[in-house]
């Protein structure tokens, strides 16, 4: 979080300052991407690059504090979600079957990052063994840092129902991590 | 430890666990960790707060990898464009106003700053201006010397047989009465209604050409209580005068007696020359009537008379030169001429 520099920092923003951008791009991107490396995997970069555009667009028209700046940028990440996976179900993506696999390009360096960030790519493994939308509601609640009534907003749920769903998935969670004996 | 007797200090913390097994957590336990509260954790709920905290880590390299893509992006939406900071300082009608015509986009203008009704009487109030700029000159040169310069006095009189009245300014001496009158100006002063006026009072029950003196009169005591946004040509007063002495050229020598003898002092109401009004300085202000005398005040003095003259004779000098107004002009022409002279 930016914390009490927000307003300052959103205020500069909108004024056209790219470093102010920039401050709020490194504090919330690396969260969006978990989000969305757990609620979809497969396109979570794309995502992600989509939800900034559109962040961008609008970045003058915003106003609010810290928590309608995260709960804004999620509800258009999730919008992107949504819109991204209809289309795909329209219109699926063929399967490269004739690229063998080592033939698969691949980032350099890509073995160093994930030793290094080893414990959170576990984390978001983990997490996506849950069902969808308790996985959701507790990276929204505990990544996303946003509170119970707005992540009920943002799935069109109850304040009760999110809580039920989080408290389901923790227990979920910790149900699978005594049984698997994962260790982070 | 469970029977009595026991210290505080050994009694359990807890409930002994019940037969179905013991409860770990509880959904306060829970909520605390969705607050992020990974401190006080149940044993039971430890590896789930790893988890949590792990998902909280601090971002890696491969998060913060579009960072250049969505500077890009700022810039293209947010960072000014030459072209677009360009256009917004372009004024948007000057080239619909410069494409114009000269011709219209100089009628325009005019008819923008001065209406038409405004422009036309122009000429004839710079006219009028000159003409009693002229008057003035001759009434001071009058009362200063006594007599009236000779060409001013030719003209007069070539005026007056001109009208067919007896020539004026022949007789015209120190104590400045006047023989006669022009009589086509007294007639047409006949047709105009006489104003009230008290220097000229006993003038006003004579004849036509009494009542023509009368007009002047009445002009040059009206002149003298003209407010400050008052223009002296622009007075019914004048403009009666005007008409009776047959156009603005006409009344130097319409009024040319009657003002001698209220220059030389046979007014029992002592009478400024030129018109000491506000008007009189703004109008030196408003282009054609700058021949109005400027800068005199009823108090003025010989520096005062003398800005008077050059001023008067400047203008007058540059604009009246035919052979009715042959004026001496000049500061040899205004000289010191003070209240009640």
């Amino acid at each position: 979080m930016v914390g009490e520099e927000f307003a300052d920092v959103l205020a500069a923003a909108q004024q056209g300052s790219e470093d102010a951008f920039a401050v709020l791009w490194r504090d919330a991107n690396p969260v969006l991407l978990r989000y969305l490396r757990v609620a979809a995997p497969e396109h979570a970069e794309d995502i992600a690059a989509e939800t900034w555009i559109q962040v961008v667009r609008g970045l003058q028209r915003f106003a609010g504090d810290e928590g309608a700046w995260r709960a804004w940028l999620f509800t258009n990440a999730r919008r992107r979600m949504l819109d991204q996976a209809r289309t795909r179900r329209r219109h699926p993506a063929e399967p490269l079957d004739d690229i063998h696999a080592a033939e698969v390009p691949r980032s350099p360096g890509a073995e160093q990052v994930a030793m290094e960030n080893l414990a959170t790519e576990s984390a978001i493994a983990v997490l996506s063994r849950l069902p969808e939308q308790q996985a959701e509601v507790i990276l929204l609640r505990v990544v996303a840092g946003l509170d119970t009534e707005v992540v009920a907003d943002m799935l069109g749920k109850t304040p009760g129902a999110v809580r039920v769903l989080a408290h389901r998935g923790l227990k979920k969670l910790q149900t699978l991590l005594s049984g698997a004996g994962v260790t982070l | 430890m469970t029977g009595y007797g026991v210290p505080d200090g050994d009694m359990p913390d807890s409930l002994t666990p019940p037969p179905w097994g013991s409860q770990p957590f509880d959904e306060r336990d829970l909520d605390a960790l969705l607050a992020g509260n990974m401190v006080a954790v149940p044993v039971a709920l430890r590896q789930v707060a790893d988890i949590l905290t792990a998902l909280q880590a601090a971002p890696s390299d491969a998060e913060t990898r579009g960072e250049a893509a969505a500077r890009a992006e700022f810039r293209a939406r947010h960072a000014p464009r030459p072209e677009a900071s360009e256009e917004a300082n372009t004024p948007l009608l000057p080239a619909r106003t410069d494409s114009r015509p000269p011709h219209r986009r100089r009628r325009n203008q005019g008819n923008h700053r001065t209406p038409a009704r405004s422009r036309r009487p122009k000429a004839a109030l710079a006219l009028s201006a000159v003409a009693f700029a002229a008057i003035a000159v001759i009434g001071v040169a009058a009362a200063y010397s006594g007599k009236l310069p000779g060409a001013v006095s030719a003209a007069l009189a070539t005026h007056s047989a001109k009208d067919g009245s007896d020539p004026v300014a022949s007789s015209a001496g120190t104590d400045g009465s006047a023989k006669a009158l022009p009589t086509s100006s007294a007639t047409a002063a006949t047709k105009s209604p006489v104003p009230t006026y008290g220097a000229s009072a006993p003038a006003r029950a004579r004849s036509g050409a009494a009542q023509a003196s009368s007009l002047c009169d009445a002009f040059v005591a009206s002149a003298e209580h003209l407010s400050a946004h008052q223009l002296w040509w622009e007075t019914p007063t004048y403009t009666r005068l005007s008409a009776a002495a047959g156009g603005p050229k006409n009344v130097p020598g319409y009024c040319a007696a009657a003002w001698r003898k209220l220059f030389a002092g046979d007014n029992p109401k002592p009478v400024d020359w030129p018109p000491v009004t506000k008007a009189a300085q703004g109008a030196g202000d408003t282009g054609d009537a700058g021949n109005q005398p400027n800068g005199q005040g009823s108090s003025g003095g010989v520096q005062d008379q003398g800005n008077l003259g050059s001023d008067t004779g400047s203008k007058v000098s540059g604009r009246l030169t035919g052979p009715d107004w042959p004026l001496e002009t000049g500061s040899d022409a205004a000289p010191p001429v003070g209240p009640g002279r």
